[in-house]
């Protein structure tokens, strides 16, 4: 994992990207109990975003360092890396704020607790909503935070009914 | 201890436990994940279907 990190913070280093986040299953690991998941969802903001192939970069930057391409990942010191672009100003905002945490001596850029529960809504998968109440549990959030990022993009309804579903299991 | 008392008792360690893992550092929740992981492949084996358990180094 720490070689893997390595590797992704010299991308920006090298200029393949501008910024990158931690997201999905192994950024729940920086807030909650461990699930299992089988990949590492990277959210990346880059250069060049307008271009038909905006991951192109990376892929050749990291192909020519050998790291091998396996369906939608890149096989980065052992670990498959996806590769995500923001598709919508949450995801956008999450990148954007995003904390930087330690793993051993190296740091590394997780999506925000509060930006990951809004995505959870957002994406509203069976896995989301399970996980979501794992975060409600276990991770400390601040629900203003919270509250002010949903009701920014539309998902504050969501969230009530939500908790509507979920108080009594709570 | 009444029935409801020894339920709720049950959920409150459960949700201790689970508050305990939690708090353990990103290292050693990798390592659990990965046992995780491990323990999913075999299931998904048996189906036929094949997924890469993580090597931590």
């Amino acid at each position: 994992m720490k070689k893997t990190l390595i590797v992704l913070n010299n991308l920006i280093t090298a200029g393949i990207i501008q910024k990158y986040a931690i997201a999905g299953g192994i950024a729940s690991l920086f807030y909650v109990e461990p699930v299992a998941t089988f990949d590492l969802d990277l959210f990346v903001l880059v250069p060049d975003e307008e271009s038909l192939t905006p991951l192109a970069t990376i892929y050749e930057y990291l192909g020519c360092l050998g790291y091998p391409t396996e369906q939608e990942h890149i096989i980065v010191e052992g670990i498959p890396v996806q590769f995500l672009l923001p598709y919508n100003e949450l995801i956008r905002e999450a990148i954007n704020s995003a904390r930087t945490e330690p793993y051993e001596d190296v740091a590394t850029s997780v999506v925000s607790v509060e930006y990951l529960m809004a995505i959870m809504l957002q994406t509203w998968r069976i896995k989301d909503r399970e996980r979501l109440a794992l975060f409600v549990q276990e991770a400390g959030f601040d629900k203003n935070q919270l509250e002010e990022i949903l009701a920014r993009h539309k998902l504050d309804e969501r969230w009530k009914q939500w908790i509507n579903q979920n108080t009594s299991n709570t | 201890m009444d029935q409801s008392k020894y339920i709720q008792h049950i959920a409150d360690q459960k949700a201790n436990a689970r508050k305990n893992r939690a708090s353990l550092p990103i290292q050693e929740k990798l390592q659990k994940m990965v046992e995780l992981q491990k323990i999913v492949a075999v299931t998904r084996a048996k189906r036929g279907e094949f997924v890469r358990v993580w090597k931590l180094e």
